[in-house]
């Protein structure tokens, strides 16, 4: 069986409104959906904070603070590219190299900045998140409902 | 005769409310008041904006930008130590010194900076009023008058 992204937000919405008794699996489908669901919200998150970050920067007002705004808005393009990558992972395993790939990018491009520790502590909720994803396919792997990688190929 | 910035001060003011007719003296006068105010307030201007970028990158001073907050910071207290030996000369010759010495520390302290530019213009603007004071002082020693200032 393999579960597309929206099914377990259909199939948990449809055991809330039935008010079906919950099953394990169900239980375990219901924490997949929400730690897909705050997986995508947190890499809003983090691309919030960038967006903001930037729209400051360039409303400074004095040009030695351009630094800042040139960072930001230097950075922005191949900051995006990964963004729409981790929004549009299809597995797992996807989900976790656009992770690393931001971090090496956060690394790389804000090395020494006080930025850089921001943006790492968003994308530590990220990971977050992903971990619990992990557990939660785990889980239903066992349960049967998700394939195992080769089962769904 | 000799003259300190109050007297001139108030001859100038008296020539004007009472419409005298213009000597060259009287003109020089005025004009050297006006090259003393001109100064006294290029000094305003240049703590005025010093005070203002000061409360800016107070304003925004968070992680990468405290920086500017603390080159600002960290140059206001000898910044204001010139800046009050400068309105404190008692003759052209310190006013040209202290300008001199004020230039020296922007060009050291803001080395590198776009800020350094905005400092040194409003010292080129008072370095105009003191060439200025210069010349005017010229004109009154040929009129055989003499002056001390005062900016107080």
């Amino acid at each position: 069986m393999n579960l597309e992204y929206d099914y377990p937000s259909i199939l948990t919405q449809f055991i809330i409104e039935q008010n079906h008794i919950l099953t394990d699996e169900i239980v375990q489908l219901s924490l997949l959906y929400r730690a897909i669901e705050e997986y995508f919200s947190d890499v809003n998150e983090l691309m919030n904070f960038y967006e903001q970050k930037k729209e400051f920067a360039n409303n400074l007002k004095y040009e030695d603070l351009g630094f800042y705004r040139d960072l930001l808005n230097n950075n922005y393009d191949k900051f995006i590219v990964i963004i729409k990558q981790m929004k549009s992972a299809k597995s797992i395993e996807e989900i976790q190299i656009n992770l690393n790939n931001m971090s090496l990018f956060i690394n790389h491009a804000f090395a020494d900045t006080c930025i850089r520790v921001n943006l790492l502590e968003y994308l530590a909720d990220v990971r977050a998140c992903l971990e619990d994803i992990k557990t939660r396919q785990v889980a239903l792997i066992k349960f049967k409902i998700l394939g195992t990688k080769n089962e769904i190929k | 005769m000799k003259l300190n910035d109050s007297n001139v001060r108030n001859l100038a003011q008296n020539i004007f409310e009472h419409d005298y007719l213009l000597s060259d003296e009287v003109v020089e006068f005025a004009n050297l008041r006006t090259c003393i105010d001109n100064y006294s307030r290029e000094i305003d201007e240049l703590v005025n904006f010093y005070a203002e970028v000061q409360e800016y990158a107070f304003d925004v001073m968070h992680g990468d930008l405290v920086v500017f907050y603390d080159l600002l910071n960290n140059n206001y207290a000898k910044f204001i130590d010139i800046i009050e030996i400068m309105r404190h000369v008692n003759s052209i010759e310190e006013m040209q010194n202290n300008l001199n010495s004020l230039i020296a520390f922007i060009e050291n302290a803001f080395a590198d900076t776009y800020l350094k530019a905005n400092l040194v213009k409003y010292a080129e603007n008072i370095q105009s009023h003191v060439e200025c004071i210069k010349l005017h002082q010229t004109a009154l020693i040929n009129l055989k008058i003499y002056f001390t200032l005062n900016c107080q």
